[in-house]
């Protein structure tokens, strides 16, 4: 046996992270806890007490984590209103499956919605918009069609929105709600494509959702691929159509594998601002 | 030595004092031993380390740690949905086939993009530290010539993988990790979703979810470490006590 050999090996396995061992394993102590607590029926309690716990005194944290709440209530309101305005109607001629799916997915928006009411103080939720969402898209509670096309707008851009703003939740506890909501939404948005016929995933930045003119006065086009452009900073927020994820350009190319699969393997995040214009066009 | 066991792979970083190889060995496993490969200094043959039963495959610390782990998932994703394309394809669909190998497909380029982050220094502290090697799947317990047996485990593992995801980057160190594992998660749950559908069960939820609120389930590293190492062959199995 060779000593030398043994630690060299050791030289290679790992760096300056093992300095980190003690404060890590005490952090997942903690972390232990927590998560059988989230677990338990009672979310929106334990959620409300762990701000107050967590962030008591770190003002700056909890006021981005607040924003971010806030943020993410004022998209699933909207998705709610609009699955709750289109099951109301009846000039859509939506199959019993297709009521099913929907409903389900009304009712996972209106949980969505009550558990971050829950946990925003009253004075930080936001305004409630106004949510006319025939305004572009004219026949969107007429037709079948346009109605899917809409959600699948809706649920493709929320599946970016969380993502655009977990990095400003970092190692919080609130990130992990968000990324549990989130799986939903790409659920959500799986579930649609496939009803409109399209793959669960999104190629490239490719887009079924169609065109519209914008209604007088405006001038110009709502373009359907709007909802998979790139966002701003690009090289923050870059289009579905990317195929440089974390940054490792040098993975795709030359690999074989064409744009279109590669990009497909991938959903992108999204900044708010970009997520904000962008879902303001369905309701101009 | 064992074929199955974890290869670190070359790498140019720092020695440690003798001091942090005490802590190191005594921090990874209690009572583990390292067992030398009878490799010489320039061998190209990487030496391996494993505990006294054998059953440990070292996934790192930190960011390089919840890459590794999240790579295991997709290696046996892989693994799986390929099995599924080759030994079950009279029992599926056309429609059925072209599905699963889409998602064979993105679950294999995963597979590469976590094994390429952990050598890449905006997602590592200390690129290269430990790669991971072809971990041997144990699908034993499924029957591959029944339609639904193959897409429930399928769905199951994708399943694991959002909650693990979602466990996995609530421990990130980086940013750029954070990103890439965000990147994956939300079409794993498509592809969770996806298969699902296909077996007519619930599409939004993970039947294990348990939150009353539309919320998908967490597990933490640990967890997800033990939910993986059910498929996969003993010997091979990874270490879960240093994870979250």
């Amino acid at each position: 046996m060779n000593l030398f050999q043994i630690f060299d090996s050791i030289s290679k396995v790992d760096d300056a992270a093992l300095d980190r061992f003690d404060t890590r394993r005490a952090v997942f102590g903690h972390m232990f806890s927590t998560g059988k607590k989230i677990t338990a029926a009672a979310a929106p309690v334990f959620l409300a007490s762990l701000f107050n716990k967590a962030y008591a005194g770190e003002t700056g944290v909890r006021e981005t984590v607040n924003q971010v709440l806030a943020y993410a209530l004022r998209l699933e309101r909207l998705e709610y209103q609009f699955y709750k305005q289109g099951l109301e109607s009846t000039s859509i001629a939506l199959s019993g499956d297709d009521r099913a799916g929907l409903q389900e997915i009304r009712d996972n928006e209106a949980s969505h919605v009550a558990l971050l009411e829950s946990v925003l103080p009253a004075a930080q939720q936001p305004a409630l918009d106004n949510h006319r969402f025939n305004k572009v898209y004219t026949e969107v509670f007429n037709d079948r069609a346009t109605f899917l096309a809409v959600a699948q707008a809706l649920e493709d851009t929320g599946v970016r929105a969380y993502k655009g703003r977990a990095a400003e939740l970092l190692g919080t506890d609130t990130l992990t709600v968000a990324l549990n909501i989130h799986s939903v939404e790409a659920r959500h948005a799986s579930h649609i494509r496939r009803l409109r016929g399209e793959k669960a995933w999104i190629e490239e930045a490719n887009s079924t959702i169609p065109n519209v003119p914008l209604p007088a006065p405006a001038m110009g086009t709502v373009a359907g691929n709007a909802f998979y452009q790139a966002g701003s900073p690009a090289a923050d927020y870059p289009s579905e159509a990317n195929t440089a994820q974390g940054g490792l350009t040098g993975l795709y190319a030359g690999n074989g594998i064409p744009a279109s699969r590669y990009s497909e393997a991938f959903d992108e995040p999204l900044d708010k601002n970009t997520v904000l214009d962008t879902v303001s066009l369905l309701f101009l | 030595m064992t074929k199955h066991s974890l290869f670190l792979s070359p790498s140019r970083g720092p020695r440690l004092p003798r001091r942090a190889f005490l802590r190191y060995t005594g921090a990874t496993s209690v009572g583990m031993a390292l067992v030398l490969a009878g490799c010489k200094k320039d061998d190209p043959q990487p030496t391996a380390i494993l505990n006294t039963s054998g059953e440990t495959v070292l996934l790192g610390s930190g960011d390089t740690a919840l890459l590794n782990l999240m790579q295991a998932g997709k290696q046996l994703s892989t693994d799986l949905l390929d099995r599924i394309l080759k030994v079950s394809p009279a029992v599926l669909t056309t429609n059925e086939l072209a599905l699963v190998r889409d998602m064979q497909a993105q679950q294999k380029i995963h597979r590469d993009a976590l094994k390429a982050a952990v050598n890449s220094a905006r997602t590592v502290a200390s690129p290269q530290a430990l790669n991971l090697a072809d971990l041997p799947a144990d699908f034993s317990a499924i029957d591959f010539t029944q339609r639904a047996a193959p897409l429930a485990a399928a769905h199951s593992l994708l399943n694991t993988l959002v909650a693990a995801a979602a466990g996995a980057m609530r421990y990130t160190a980086r940013a750029a990790t954070l990103t890439l594992l965000g990147q994956v998660l939300s079409v794993d749950a498509r592809h969770a979703a996806t298969l699902g559908s296909l077996l007519a069960v619930p599409t939004y939820t993970d039947p294990q979810d348990g939150a009353p609120d539309a919320r998908n389930r967490t597990l933490r590293p640990a967890q997800t470490a033990a939910a993986l190492n059910a498929s996969i062959k003993s010997g091979s199995r990874l270490l879960t006590n240093n994870l979250a």
